[in-house]
């Protein structure tokens, strides 16, 4: 259980990062996530446990963009009272913030900029679909385990996050 | 998936993995912290498991335990009630004058019982109660 949960914490919290786009918060996320692995699935096969892993990864994400909707509405009733209703679903746009990531120092670090800007812009599910498929190398099953969601939306949801990526990152592309 | 994609796909992998190269040192020294609470939340709960499902390790605690509850209730109530030393001394010397068979004739004598009321039995004079039954006799 430490072998694997050292070979997967940089890349959670690199994930947790991306989807919250703050250090500490993706810190509290990674910390829950591997306390219910270890306590919920420590002795389930160890094949088992990066799908479950991810799968509350997932699951805790998911928590605290809902908790920073609600958080974000009482702060707008609360400084400025609209009749206007906020349909909008956070889910799906958070905000994209590259000064989130001032570690990051790569000789391709343009790249790098501009790889983490279209992530951070690209929709939470999308991303996360993406993250799991080409990062950890998820295949379609597990990755629809993880984000409980039909493997067709896995392969809809993956599309659509490298179609964007591929425009986003069009100038870098040979 | 073609081989520009595939091309483009590695760079994406290649990138992001690079990049947890560059993750500070402070936060991996929290990522170790917390990998370490959790892995402390696993031998906690080790204690817990071993005990719910292994049975080499209950049932002979669970043996031990119920023989404890049984000699608390059974056999050391049994050895005070015929330990000697759990009865008074005054009613000892008592007994020890019915069940002698040389003292039977003291016991039988009508004096003895006057002089019996108007001493009273203490630990005290146990020993004069003895020799007064010898004298008796």
């Amino acid at each position: 259980m430490e072998a694997f949960l050292a070979e997967i914490e940089r890349r959670a919290f690199r994930m947790a990062q991306l989807a919250t786009g703050n250090r500490d918060d993706a810190l509290d996320i990674v910390q829950d996530a591997m306390i219910k692995l270890v306590q919920k699935y420590s002795d389930h096969p160890p094949s088992s446990w990066k799908p479950l892993f991810y799968s509350i990864l997932e699951s805790r994400i998911m928590d605290w963009h809902r908790r920073q909707t609600v958080r974000n509405r009482f702060r707008s009733w609360l400084d400025k009272p609209s009749d206007d209703e906020d349909t909008e679903d956070r889910l799906e746009q958070h905000p994209a913030d590259i000064s989130s990531f001032p570690d990051i120092q790569l000789q391709d670090a343009e790249f790098m900029a501009h790889l983490n800007q279209a992530l951070s812009e690209m929709p939470l599910r999308q991303q996360q679909v993406f993250l799991l498929r080409i990062w950890e190398g998820l295949d379609i099953s597990d990755t629809a385990k993880a984000m409980q969601c039909s493997e067709s939306s896995v392969k809809t949801h993956y599309s659509r996050a490298l179609e964007k990526l591929r425009i986003a990152l069009k100038e870098f592309q040979p | 998936m073609t081989i520009d994609e595939k091309t483009f796909t590695e760079r994406i992998k290649t990138t992001l993995t690079d990049s947890t190269n560059d993750i500070d040192a402070d936060t991996q020294h929290r990522l170790h912290a917390i990998r370490r609470k959790a892995l402390q939340q696993s031998s906690k709960q080790a204690w817990w498991k071993n005990i719910g499902s292994n049975t080499k390790v209950w049932a002979p605690l669970a043996g031990v335990a119920f023989c404890s509850v049984m000699a608390v209730m059974f056999i050391l109530p049994a050895q005070q009630a015929t330990n000697p030393a759990a009865v008074s001394g005054e009613y000892t010397a008592m007994f020890e004058l019915v069940e002698s068979p040389e003292d039977f004739d003291a016991v039988t004598d009508p004096d003895f019982y006057l002089w019996l009321d108007e001493t009273k039995p203490s630990p005290n004079n146990l020993n004069s109660m003895n020799e007064a039954t010898s004298r008796a006799a």
